[in-house]
């Protein structure tokens, strides 16, 4: 290569090309839309807007991807050079921060927009099932498009200004969540100040804010009779931010990256920089490998303490708001809400719990111990299982204020209140295998890929309980449970999903000790 | 089996998907000896650490460490090995007491037992003044006494060393090499690997060469360099002037097997000869009889690179 400046830019899209990696993605992304399509398809004469009901189904999901995935694929960028030591090298070349940045982040961004152009084929199928027209999908890609545009380019200047990729994924998410929540947020206090009588004219500003984020943009796509340009107002700033953010990442990379500090340095600044960490554990007793997660994988007392107040506040606010206005409904939102955070910190630790240990190249060390590999994942296991208490109760109480909330509630009405209890009872074991899949899930890509493995797994395991829940309406509509109002369909697939689910746990564990082994001897 | 004999490899066989990395590997290594392992990059030195620190099994052969078998024995074998891995194993947010305290405290040792244990290996590695600070803080050097002293924790008989001067200052690597020295003599056996010969050439005194999964040589350290194999010696006899009268005289005596004539302008002699008929002193008593002024007479040593590359084929080594 010739031109200096592309030179990275080429490499990266000549590896894509390449790699099967990328063709494998796709096929199942493609294979995926296809089994949801056929579901739907199965279920159309007994579903209103089947085309639409599916758009939507994928479409959010693929949203929710693009963010999780992006955090750690886009901010990773920069910050994977620097944890390997290898920018340094590459700056001693020809090429300059532009070069670098085209090559390490626009590349990525092209990946992933053609992982999005690969599937838009298969969703205009949905305009055969009805509910969906092709301008509505033209313009739902568009603005994806952008909103992946942008994310890319805010997380490369988080890239450019962290040292690892966990802080240019938290400075990604804090500032697509301020850019985000800034429409609504201004809007509330707008309202608020106005029913105070004072006006500030902020409404114009939370409309046009509003309007830019991706959310505003597909609720106004996905309504009934949008006629509206593809390209509209959010594709135009999303671009134009993103523009903006990539010049910031080109101003401050000299800043941040010309000369990047080693890891480490002397044991006494680290021992300040450490601030709260500088009590120390407690001596280990027996089972030392639970006494080194809990403390050092799992943030120790401090984690725990963190945990707890985190945890807790939540479940007692939630839980006092729904008491005052918001009923059963309330208690759900904060049920959902405290089990979300609780899977998604469940997944962290997971994949952090042998992820680290690679990383450290400590596995070989572990396993000399006189401690065979089931064990030691086993203890690794239970340290995290302490960590992860305060979540546990928490996710406990709000299912069990939730299920006491609608007996109660139902108590009165002439509804069939013990069916509706067991079939909480059983969405909340629904739940509860659902996180267990979820851990093993991260736990299992951990050991196969270098980062990211919450968002993939995340991700991944969506995509799992989707196919087999079409899979199950499908079923159920071939099965002919549908007619009649009959709802028992329901049950079923709550069971077949349930059944999956410890399937596939039990295969994820066995491969994942596998995997250990392996690398074990590969270490 | 020979209780002299800590490490009994017969015929280990390893192949990774695309290469065979160890074809039939066959060696023994004695108790309290230090013993090297050297091999050019690719030999199949680390699969065989890895096999005898009970990370790996073996696909073929048998392998068996103090008569345990690395197999059925895994957990016996791994409380009597220490396993150095060439790279490093580290904690890095524990300090260096909290890491060995750890490594103490998995391997089942009480916590009083443990503070002499981690005061000891301290002293002995020479990092009891750094005790308390971060592992990330130190330099390559001190992370690698922590390593050395992480493996004797639970005070092992045999420690299994995979280049662990490798990356160290001449200054650090002569230090560790004093602490092997210092653990040779508290009883430890050492089995250490590198890929430079000469870099062990003072501190083994057994060595074993690797090169493409096939064993080039076991045996002492001195048996490598000499030219002598078994009763039959080979020595260089330098004198002051080439002298046919010597070399005639020499030819005749009782035992010896070979004179070979000096290269032109050079006056050094090569003897082979029986030394169980054939004392040196006769040589040279002969040599100087004849008239042969004598300037040296030593037993042929090779230069140890020489014997290595004699040894090793040139050229990286290609899939198989």
């Amino acid at each position: 290569m010739n031109f200096p400046l592309l030179a990275l830019f080429t490499r990266s899209l000549r590896e894509d090309a390449r790699g099967a990696a990328t063709y494998w993605a796709r096929a199942a992304l493609a294979t995926f839309i296809l089994l949801v399509l056929a579901g739907m398809a199965a279920t159309k004469s007994w579903i209103g807007a089947p085309g639409k009901n599916f758009f939507i189904g994928i479409v959010s999901l693929q949203a929710i991807s693009i963010t999780l995935v992006g955090l750690s694929y886009f901010g990773s960028a920069i910050t994977e050079e620097k944890e390997e030591q290898t920018l340094g090298l590459l700056r001693m070349t020809d090429l300059n921060p532009l070069s670098i940045l085209l090559g390490k982040s626009t590349s990525r961004l092209g990946g992933a927009l053609l992982l999005l152009a690969a599937q838009f084929p298969f969703t205009i199928f949905a305009v055969t099932l009805g509910g969906v027209s092709l301008g509505q999908i033209t313009a739902t890609y568009c603005t994806l498009g952008a909103y992946t545009f942008l994310l890319c380019n805010v997380a490369l200047l988080g890239s450019v200004i962290a040292r690892r990729t966990a802080g240019a994924s938290t400075f990604t998410l804090l500032v697509m969540g301020t850019l985000l929540a800034a429409g609504p947020l201004l809007g509330a206090w707008n309202q608020r100040l106005l029913q105070h009588g004072v006006d500030l004219g902020l409404k114009p500003l939370a409309d046009t804010l509003w309007k830019a984020s991706p959310l505003a943009r597909l609720i106004e796509i996905l309504g009934t009779g949008f006629s509206g340009s593809p390209a509209g107002w959010q594709v135009a700033s999303n671009l134009a931010l993103g523009v903006v953010f990539f010049m910031a990442a080109w101003a401050a990379f000299g800043r941040f990256c010309d000369r990047v500090p080693v890891e480490g340095g002397s044991a006494v600044a680290s021992k300040k920089m450490l601030g709260l960490s500088l009590r120390r554990p407690p001596r280990p007793q027996a089972y030392a490998l639970i006494w080194k997660d809990f403390y050092f994988l799992g943030g120790g007392r401090l984690g725990l303490i963190v945990r707890i107040v985190g945890y807790g506040g939540s479940a007692i606010f939630a839980g006092i708001g729904a008491l005052k206005g918001n009923g059963p409904a309330g208690f759900t939102a904060a049920g959902s809400l405290v089990t979300f955070v609780f899977s998604i910190d469940l997944a962290v630790l997971a994949a952090r719990m042998f992820g680290t240990e690679i990383r450290d190249q400590t596995l070989s060390a572990l396993a000399m111990l006189p401690l065979n590999i089931r064990q030691i994942a086993y203890r690794k296991a239970l340290a995290l299982l302490h960590v992860a208490l305060p979540g546990a109760i928490a996710v406990l109480i709000c299912g069990i204020l939730t299920i006491t909330s609608f007996s109660g509630a139902l108590r009165s009405s002439s509804a069939p209140t013990p069916s509706l209890v067991a079939m909480l009872v059983s969405q909340t074991i629904a739940n509860l295998v659902n996180i267990i899949l979820l851990v093993h899930v991260v736990a299992w890509l951990s050991l196969i890929m270098k980062r990211g493995a919450v968002p993939v797994g995340y991700v991944a395991t969506q995509a799992f309980h989707t196919i087999i829940a079409v899979g199950g309406m499908a079923l159920a509509a071939a099965l002919g449970s549908f007619r009649g109002g009959n709802m028992a369909f329901l049950s079923y697939s709550q069971f077949v999903g349930v059944g999956a689910s410890i399937i596939a746990i039990v295969i994820l564990h066995r491969r994942g000790l596998r995997r250990l082994e392996a690398l074990v001897g590969e270490s | 089996m020979d209780p002299e004999i800590v490490i009994d490899i017969r015929d280990l066989t390893h192949r990774y998907k695309t290469h065979q990395a160890l074809g039939g590997v066959s060696f023994t290594v004695q108790r309290q000896s230090i013993h090297g392992f050297v091999g050019p990059n690719g030999a199949g030195k680390t699969t065989t650490l890895k096999v005898l620190a009970t990370l790996l099994k073996p696909q073929r052969g048998d392998v068996s460490v103090f008569g345990h078998d690395i197999v059925r024995d895994c957990k016996a074998v791994r409380r009597k090995i220490g396993f150095m891995p060439d790279h490093f194993s580290m904690y890095r947010q524990m300090t260096v007491f909290e890491y060995l305290d750890f490594f103490g405290a998995a391997y089942g040792i009480g916590l009083a037992q443990r503070d002499k244990i981690i005061g000891d290996v301290l002293a002995l590695t020479d990092m009891a003044g750094r005790k308390d600070d971060l592992i990330n803080g130190l330099s390559r050097g001190m992370q690698q006494r922590v390593s050395l002293a992480r493996v004797l924790v639970h005070d092992p008989d045999l420690l299994l060393l995979d280049e662990p001067a490798s990356g160290l200052d001449p200054r650090a690597r002569i230090e560790l090499m004093e602490i092997l020295e210092e653990l040779r003599r508290l009883g430890k056996t050492i089995f250490i690997s590198s890929h430079i010969l000469s870099e062990l050439a003072t501190l083994c005194d057994h060595v074993t060469i690797l090169d493409r999964g096939q064993v080039k040589y076991t045996g002492t350290m001195r048996g490598l360099i000499t030219s002598s194999d078994g009763d039959l010696a080979t020595y260089q006899l330098t004198l002051a002037a080439e002298h046919p009268a010597t070399s005639d005289s020499l030819a005749k005596l009782p035992g010896m097997q070979r004179v070979t004539p000096p290269l032109p302008n050079e006056a050094r002699y090569t003897l082979t000869f029986d030394r169980t008929q054939l004392a040196l002193n006769t040589i040279l008593q002969t040599t100087i009889a004849s008239g042969g002024q004598v300037v040296s007479f030593a037993e042929d040593v090779k230069h140890l690179n020489q014997a290595f590359m004699d040894l090793t084929e040139p050229g990286v080594r290609s899939d198989q």
